[in-house]
């Protein structure tokens, strides 16, 4: 059974994030690009469900600034095969590209799809179920565990509150993963510039999103606070000082007692 | 009937849920300001039930099916394509079933969509949708005028209507066959037994990713010890096993309404928010100032969590022996 996992390199969260002049786009400063964290767990299913003899893991980057590195990850991971798909995805919005996956995929035989729940960009909405719709495949969003049997995939979606439903799934399929029955395995910094230098990408043909995109970006801005907050500033000792004054006052711990 | 603004029910145990109240609130501003009716959508039996929940609504439709208790993906699917494809309303709204469902629907009809919304306006005849991306950093503000358009809204981001009067129900049979569904459930499972509840401890010390490893954990247990308070996670922490799942916050996990919420080195996704922003007092510790939990925090501290985590113990313990 092959397993395509669609993985997309996203602006690294943990960085400092601007809004670029054109008031469009993200003001690149170095931030770099990494792997977009639900679709490292949608991997790690992937090849634990290869690892069971269960299917072979193919991979499919859409170029970006540091999708040639994922690609490079998922092979010295153990993905058989890395497709990249050319083009340039980032005012197409996961609607635009999730037409133009639909388009290639056909040429990529495939009985399961797996990818991340939500990327941080998704405006539109995450480019698994997008996919799913454009492909008329059944799906399953916010799975953390997948077993396959002949036609079926037999999933575990999560719900609030720790709840979790099992549906099983007719293939082909796809799914959007949140989680996955291990951690995502570490590759050292050695192995992956070893890759880097031999990892086979297969280039697809290059494709544009057919059609107009539905919805236009007018801008992105920083959020206003919901509140004011106030930062207490110093080194950790003065700030713990002024943490205990805020306790203090706002009888919480051991001075709740105070407020009776 | 085409021009209508829809939105899906959300219940559980024939109880409307608040994210429903949440969609009513929305629905109704865009159904005045299109001049246009509001319709509650509800897929499965127990509807007349559920109708005095829904007052603000101008009509409950319900198709009364017994398939269609509990969310089914593709029969959920099948029967709302066909229902949006004949009645064509101009807008559907969803909570939390629309991370299951907008996408696929807005596809296969190939009308436009908009996910985690927080603001939803009709400018002339042009939908502006404002959505949290990029975990809460930032927002993008979206427009469009197609003539249908699916919105997934942000849970937590519309206050509920005040009560009015129930909306009448129009029971319609099931427009499309259920049979050989590409997705069957099979079971509920609910959480082994928590060793704790977090939603009744009166102060939380939660920690995220940013807390660096497992073994870091003992300074906020240090904390949550000379604080009087409980341990709790973000959804990574309890993801990586570093505590268990039952104290997770957010979406996924519980909700709680602490005295005190500490957050230290948690970034604040809107998942997590939506755990946790009803707290009553909320300190956050990160490194990052951009973070999206500062937004709700009312103490912050633009910091190292392994710095002022063990600074303020002692501090606590330095205060107990004085
Ligand atoms: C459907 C769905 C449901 C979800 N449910 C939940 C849920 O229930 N609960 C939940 O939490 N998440 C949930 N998530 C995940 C959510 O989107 C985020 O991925 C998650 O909340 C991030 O956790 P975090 O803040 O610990 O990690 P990160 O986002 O990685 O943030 C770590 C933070 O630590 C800071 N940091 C790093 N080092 C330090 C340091 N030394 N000192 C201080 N700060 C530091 C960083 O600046 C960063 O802000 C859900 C997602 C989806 C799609």
């Amino acid at each position: 059974m092959r397993i395509l996992v669609l993985l997309q390199a996203v602006p690294d969260l943990t960085g400092d994030l601007q809004v670029a002049p054109d008031g469009l786009s993200l003001a690149e400063r170095g931030g770099g690009r990494v792997l977009n964290e639900f679709d490292e767990w949608a991997l790690e299913e992937a090849l634990q469900l290869q690892a069971a003899g269960e299917g072979e893991v193919h991979v499919l980057v859409p170029q970006a600034n540091g999708a040639r590195d994922i690609l490079a990850a998922a092979w010295a991971k153990g993905a058989r095969r890395v497709f990249l798909l050319p083009g340039s995805w980032d005012g197409v919005g996961n609607w635009g590209l999730a037409r133009a996956v639909a388009w290639v995929v056909q040429d990529l035989p495939s009985e399961l799809i797996l990818t991340g729940m939500q990327s941080p960009k998704d405006a539109d909405a995450g480019l698994g179920m997008l996919l799913a719709g454009f492909l008329r495949r059944p799906h399953v969003n916010g799975v953390r565990r997948v077993s396959l049997a002949e036609e079926t995939a037999v999933v575990e979606k999560e719900l609030a509150q720790g709840m979790v439903a099992r549906f099983a799934v007719r293939l082909p399929a796809v799914l959007g993963l949140i989680g996955a029955r291990t951690a995502p395995r570490y590759l050292p910094l050695h192995r992956l510039r070893q890759a880097a230098q031999t990892v086979p990408v297969e280039e697809l043909p290059a494709v544009t999103p057919s059609g107009p995109l539905p919805c236009t970006l007018r801008r992105l801005l920083a959020p206003p606070p919901a509140r004011p907050t106030t930062f207490l500033r110093g080194d950790p000792s003065q700030v713990a000082d002024q943490l205990l004054a805020v306790l203090r006052e706002q009888h919480v711990g051991r001075w709740a007692q105070d407020a009776r | 009937m085409p021009g209508e603004v829809w939105i899906l029910v959300e219940s559980l145990r024939g109880q409307v849920l608040p994210t429903t109240s949440e969609l009513l609130t929305a629905g109704r501003r865009l159904a005045d300001a299109a001049g246009a009716r509001l319709v509650a959508v509800h897929l499965g039996p127990g509807a007349d039930a559920l109708a005095p929940g829904l007052d603000g609504a101008d009509a409950l439709l319900a198709v009364d099916h017994p398939a269609l208790a509990i969310l089914n993906p593709d029969l959920w699917v099948r029967v709302l394509e066909a229902l949006l494809a004949e009645r064509r309303p101009r807008f559907l709204l969803m909570g939390n079933l629309g991370y299951e469902l907008t996408a696929d629907l807005a596809a296969r009809l190939d009308v436009p969509c908009l996910s985690s919304c927080q603001e939803l306006v009709l400018e002339h005849d042009t939908l502006v949708g404002t959505c949290r991306v990029y975990g809460g950093k930032l927002l993008a503000e979206v427009t469009s005028a197609a003539p249908m358009v699916l919105a997934q809204l942000l849970p937590g981001a519309f206050a509920p209507l005040p009560a009015g009067p129930a909306p009448a129900v129009e029971k319609i049979a099931c427009p499309v066959s259920l049979e050989d569904p590409g997705t069957t459930f099979l079971g509920l499972d609910m959480p082994p037994a928590a060793e704790v509840d977090i939603t009744a401890a009166p102060v939380l010390i939660s920690v995220g990713r940013g807390i660096g490893a497992a073994e870091n954990l003992t300074l906020a247990e240090d904390l949550a010890a000379a604080l009087g308070g409980t341990l709790a996670a973000s959804r990574p922490v309890a993801e990586l096993g570093w505590l268990p799942k039952a104290r997770q916050v957010g979406k996924t996990g519980q909700t709680v309404r602490p005295r005190l919420y500490l957050a230290a080195g948690i970034s604040g996704a809107p998942e997590h928010l939506e755990g946790m922003q009803g707290a009553q007092l909320i300190i956050a510790i990160n490194t990052d100032p951009q973070a999206p939990i500062f937004q709700v925090a009312h103490y912050g501290v633009v910091g190292d969590c392994l710095e002022i985590l063990p600074a303020l113990t002692a501090a606590l313990r330095a205060a107990e022996d004085a």
